[in-house]
């Protein structure tokens, strides 16, 4: 099942997924590398069915996908390298979390002894040591996300897949659980975030895929991504002495659109169809004019901003 | 080396299933349902005349209580609950995902839970089984040469055998229901008549059910009553077989639908 050069990819071939007659997603094709992607979009835009289908959990109605050069269907090899913490908050009734994680792993083929000591180790790892013990049913929410993160991990995938990981935490645990995202991200794994949060997102993502209705309406980096949506000028904020005089000179160039004088008049907003040209003019009159610049900073080269261009609406946050 | 890692596999997901069998609240109904054969034994053992302790009636006493309780009630429903929820109880509680995205084949999973779901019911009402057919008779004056000159161990042993038969072919049964419908409830109680009636079907649709094959294996025969028709009871040699090769028949398409099962909790 293995497919050569594309061991280190997760690739979708024209991927559609119907629920009878309503669409999950629809023709989606994507190759992703190793390194830290984000899924973004509102409700039903389709990011659980894309994340079921990576965890193998849905068949696609067409189209291929393959992870690692594994297809999902078979199963003995494709989920040893797909570890996925889902959405849904329920577990197997009875149950303590160590009890969970070391049965699980026997199921991967670790002996009892062994599977004890690595659920032992996840445990820690996450934070979970003094409670594990206790049953799951009597976990908070932030436990209960601590433990599928540390059932995701156990057995040491390639492919974390991580349907909103982030719920529930606290603002420790949070920022615990990115860097530990970024660590795995920086030893060559995929690591595969769904967030509402968006400017959580554009913190820890390497790259993005933004969905609406089914459909992948961008992928890519966050810059090269919106670079390349030219109905929106790029804006650009500029803390200096002496903005009149920048803004007076800007328009000696035909893609800036506009440029707005900050109220506190030490800054102003400029708005460009090619931020090259306008840093390089820029540059030009800083020096000619002898301006003191105090910051120059993109205003809208972030997930909120090309989520809210590409699918609307206008929170801190999509779901 | 793959039959080893699926051992492995399936003593994994039985052991984990036992562990949720124990500790969960849900299956108290089913200890109830195989200690309900023991209370009766031994409300009778203590409060039923003398006229009525005698060998004889003993004998037949049980076999109507085995045959009619334990074999068409108990082990019946037991196995429906446990079976029929096998996957469709975990589909409901949405934890299915925690066996789907295990590196276990999806037959290797379907083995796991019948595995466990058989060791469960079989323990319980083999269980139940011997200690109600010692209860019945514990009130005997003949108890000791029943058991240890008569052919008491051989019915003992024989009775024992048919719970765990019951168990194993039943088990199949209900876990293929429980993957072909949502709502399990119709086809166990149409089941339940099928099973209950046979005594009075024809003598080829008599060969269509599990308790046909059961009850040639019992030690001592009931009256059926008089619309019962009567047929040529299986021989064990070929009824055994029969009941082990259908429940790996039940088995193998239980393991062809679990194959293509995707999870839609929201759908289901």
């Amino acid at each position: 099942m293995r497919t050569g050069g594309e061991d280190h990819l997760i690739i979708f071939e024209s991927v559609s997924k119907f629920y009878g007659e309503v669409l999950g997603v629809n023709r989606v094709s994507l190759t992703i590398e190793p390194g830290i992607t984000s899924l973004v979009g509102p409700n039903g835009a389709g990011k659980t069915t894309l994340m079921n289908l990576m965890a193998g959990l849905l068949q696609p109605t067409k189209g291929n996908l393959r992870i690692l050069g594994i297809a999902p269907s078979d199963a003995e090899t494709f989920f040893r390298n797909i570890g996925y913490c889902s959405q849904f908050d329920s577990f197997p009734k009875g149950l303590s979390g160590y009890q969970l994680i070391s049965s699980i792993l026997s199921i991967y083929g670790y002996g009892h002894s062994e599977a004890g000591v690595k659920a032992w180790n996840v445990i820690e790892r996450v934070g979970m040591k003094d409670a594990a013990h206790r049953r799951i049913a009597g976990y908070s929410k932030g436990m209960r996300q601590r433990i599928k993160l540390a059932l995701a991990i156990a057995h040491d995938p390639k492919v974390l897949i991580l349907d909103e990981p982030l719920n529930g935490l606290d603002p420790m645990a949070r920022a615990e659980t990115i860097d530990l995202f970024r660590n795995f991200s920086l030893s060559g794994m995929h690591v595969m975030i769904s967030s509402h949060i968006l400017h959580e997102v554009d913190l820890i993502s390497d790259r993005i895929v933004m969905l609406s209705n089914g459909y992948v309406v961008a992928e890519g980096d966050i810059q090269s991504v919106r670079s390349e949506m030219e109905d929106h000028p790029i804006q650009i904020f500029i803390r200096c002495d002496r903005p009149s005089l920048v803004a007076a000179l800007i328009f000696q160039q035909d893609s800036v659109v506009e440029a707005k004088i900050h109220p506190d008049g030490h800054g102003l907003l400029v708005a460009t169809r090619n931020a090259d040209r306008f840093y390089r003019l820029f540059n030009r009159i800083v020096l000619d004019n002898n301006i003191s610049v105090e910051a120059v900073a993109p205003a809208d080269e972030n997930v909120h901003s090309v989520y809210e261009y590409l699918v609307g609406g206008g929170g801190g946050t999509a779901s | 080396m793959k039959w080893q890692l699926w051992v492995r596999q399936v003593e994994a997901i039985a052991r984990m299933e036992l562990k949720r069998f124990l500790l969960a609240r849900r299956w108290v109904g089913v200890y109830f349902v195989a200690l309900g054969p023991v209370v009766l034994a031994f409300i009778r053992s203590q409060f039923a005349p003398p006229r009525l302790q005698q060998l004889p009636t003993l004998t037949q006493s049980y076999a109507l209580l085995f045959q009619l309780f334990e074999l068409r009630f108990a082990i019946f429903i037991s196995a429906a609950v446990v079976f029929t929820q096998a996957f469709r109880g975990d589909i409901l509680e949405k934890t299915l995902h925690f066996y789907l995205l295990t590196p276990a084949r999806r037959e290797v999973i379907v083995v796991g839970k019948y595995v466990a779901g058989v060791t469960f019911i079989g323990l319980l009402h083999a269980s139940s089984t011997f200690a109600t057919h010692l209860l019945i008779y514990s009130s005997s004056s003949e108890f000791g040469s029943f058991f240890f000159e008569g052919p008491g161990i051989s019915h003992l042993v024989r009775y024992v055998a048919v719970a765990a038969l019951a168990s194993i072919a039943y088990g199949g049964i209900f876990m293929l229901t429980g993957l072909l419908f949502k709502n399990t409830g119709v086809p166990a109680v149409g089941l339940l008549a099928w099973e209950s009636l046979n005594f009075a079907f024809p003598p080829l649709l008599q060969m269509f059910s599990v308790i046909h094959y059961l009850q040639a294996l019992l030690p001592v025969a009931i009256d059926r009553g008089p619309f019962a028709i009567v047929t040529e009871p299986p021989s064990p040699l070929l009824g055994i077989p029969i009941l082990l090769m259908a429940t790996f028949g039940f088995l193998a398409a239980s393991g062809g639908l679990v194959r293509n099962l995707q999870v839609t909790y929201s759908a289901d």
